[in-house]
């Protein structure tokens, strides 16, 4: 069940109304029971995966807490992570694995891989192995307590709106608030924001991105048909497919939660309208980029830092400059690893990581906004061709070809030709709407007006927008698979 | 060393590393608190207090400050 499927649309309301018509003491189980259900429409086997990675991560956090012995505790929170990565690395990277040891051993033999070692991925185990290990690494260093209910915990892991693709949470947000009584009663307010965040979420997925998905493919479908004009229009289409798939998701996910009075992380603030790599990772899958700051960045940093104290080997970089690159370049590097086991997104993460880098090291700062915007988002478009791109010599060729054969724009004359023009009309209305946000701070507004008729018209208009440019195909949402 | 003269010290540090002469820091200042305290900063934040007060801090303590005060503390702890 996805959320721009019909299942969807009849299932939250029910699961909504279910919840404020059960006693409050109750509700944990009928969430997890909904969270469960919703899971296994998908594949019903790898509930099996969620319930034990739930019981080994809550087991292993009693058992912390349960002594006071720093070794002991330091073997469990070890042993622990080892677990979690280790059923992600069996699920998610098991076959890359395997295809890169038989290339390297036997690269006279054709590539024939074992079918056991294609599993599938169970999806969204990228996302809550991360939100466990948040739980487990918080309980280590005393953050939080360890969770002594079974059941909430078990929710935090599987809590429906976030399972398959976050935004990840934090157990020091997400499961105090399973357990506050005042935030779930029922408020106008939460059943208002909530239902606006997920027509805009609507919005996003299924006018901007499944109708700039039709041209992109088209033409990442056929590269060498295409020249470079066509590629760079693609790939600027593609910033917003990729960027309008994800927030709408999260925007629906995010609205979902809040129609049951839960407050769940933001993922993307206008992240294009960043005026530095470093500001487009705080606004850029939020929840993500704060995560690996926290528990894959610091602790890197604070090693390296060990290292690299002694200043007398380094006369011209300082310590802390040497300290933050390597810590930078690794976390953007596993940044790329964690989207797939692809050499494209290894490429486009360490890109990142550098960017990184040498914005530190040049210390940019033109002073004028508008073009450090602009100098920042072709950045970000110039990694996007290698995450699209399904391997790096397709990624190399749209490089060569953009530079060397401009060619003609695409244009689809047949019945695709609105697709490319919907989805503009799609982003030009985004566009506006972030503009307004980022740059005017007027206090005018449609969607919250005081005048509630107005903002029942500016919603009713959106619902007939993406009622008559919206793809209805239940196409995935693009984040699903990572 | 006293609880006063480690904040005394530490708007010092943080007055050097962010660059603001009048920067007055609480046990709850956070790091959304302080303007320019990023990753970057956090390191030269960290590598300034241990020259400063002449002490090492381990991962695990760094990684379990919340807030100025904890930060304080673990130095209260280290100094006496």
């Amino acid at each position: 069940m996805f959320f721009n499927s019909i299942q969807y649309i009849l299932f939250l309301p029910a699961v909504v109304i279910l919840f404020y018509l059960t006693p409050l003491r109750f509700r944990w189980l009928l969430l997890l029971a909904a969270s469960y259900y919703f899971y296994m429409c998908w594949k019903p086997e790898f509930i099996v995966v969620i319930v034990v990675s739930t019981l080994i991560n809550y087991s292993s956090a009693l058992l912390m807490s349960g002594t006071s012995v720093q070794k002991r505790k330091k073997l469990i929170m070890i042993s622990t992570l080892v677990i979690n990565l280790g059923l992600l690395v069996i699920f998610k990277y098991l076959g890359f694995i395997a295809e890169m040891f038989q290339t390297i051993f036997q690269s006279d033999h054709p590539s024939r891989i074992s079918p056991a070692l294609l599993l599938i991925a169970p999806i969204g185990i990228s996302y809550y192995t991360l939100q466990s290990l948040s739980y487990i690494i918080d309980v280590y260093y005393g953050r939080r307590d360890a969770e002594k209910h079974p059941g909430i915990f078990a929710l935090y892991v599987a809590f429906f709106p976030l399972i398959l693709s976050g935004p990840i949470e934090r157990s020091t947000h997400l499961l105090p608030q399973l357990r506050e009584k005042e935030r779930q009663k029922l408020h106008s307010v939460n059943i208002e924001e909530g239902i606006k965040l997920i027509i805009f979420g609507y919005f996003l997925k299924l006018v901007i991105a499944d109708r700039t998905s039709i041209y992109v493919d088209a033409v990442f479908g056929n590269l060498p048909r295409h020249g470079g004009i066509t590629f760079m229009a693609a790939i600027v289409l593609y910033s917003f497919q990729i960027y309008t798939d994800f927030a709408g998701y999260s925007a629906i996910a995010i609205g979902s939660a809040r129609l049951m009075g839960f407050d769940v992380y933001q993922n993307f603030n206008r992240p294009y309208f960043s005026s530095s790599i470093r500001e487009f990772w705080t606004r850029w899958h939020m929840s993500l980029s704060s995560w690996l700051r926290d528990y894959l960045f610091n602790p890197l940093a604070f090693s390296f830092m060990r290292i690299f104290r002694k200043e007398r080997y380094l006369k011209i970089i300082s310590p802390e400059f040497l300290t933050y690159a390597f810590a930078a370049f690794i976390t953007f590097f596993i940044c790329g690893i964690w989207h797939g086991a692809r050499l494209t997104f290894m490429i486009w993460g360490s890109l990142h990581g550098i960017y990184l880098i040498i914005e530190r090291a040049i210390d940019r700062k033109t002073g004028k906004r508008l073009l450090n915007i602009f100098i920042t988002y072709i950045m970000v478009l110039f990694t996007w061709i290698f995450f699209r791109s399904d391997n790096v010599h397709d990624a190399f060729l749209i490089i060569r070809t953009i530079f060397t054969h401009p060619g003609k724009l695409y244009i689809p004359f047949d019945s695709d030709v609105v697709a490319p023009v919907y989805a503009v009309l799609g982003i030009v209305i985004l566009l506006l709407i972030e503009i307004k946000r980022e740059f005017f701070d007027l206090k005018f507004s449609l969607t919250k007006n005081r005048n509630e008729y107005v903002r029942m018209i500016t919603y009713g208009l959106l619902i007939f927008l993406i009622l008559y440019l919206g793809v209805f195909d239940a196409s995935q949402f693009m984040y699903f698979k990572f | 060393m006293e609880e006063q003269a480690i904040m005394t010290g530490l708007e010092k540090v943080f007055g050097e590393v962010f660059h603001d002469s009048v920067i007055q820091l609480k046990p709850d200042t956070i790091v959304s608190d302080v303007e320019g305290w990023d990753s970057f900063s956090h390191i030269r934040l960290v590598l300034a207090v241990e020259r400063s007060f002449k002490i090492r801090f381990t991962t695990q303590e760094i990684q379990s400050w919340a807030n100025v005060g904890d930060l304080c503390k673990t130095i209260l702890t280290k100094t006496r």
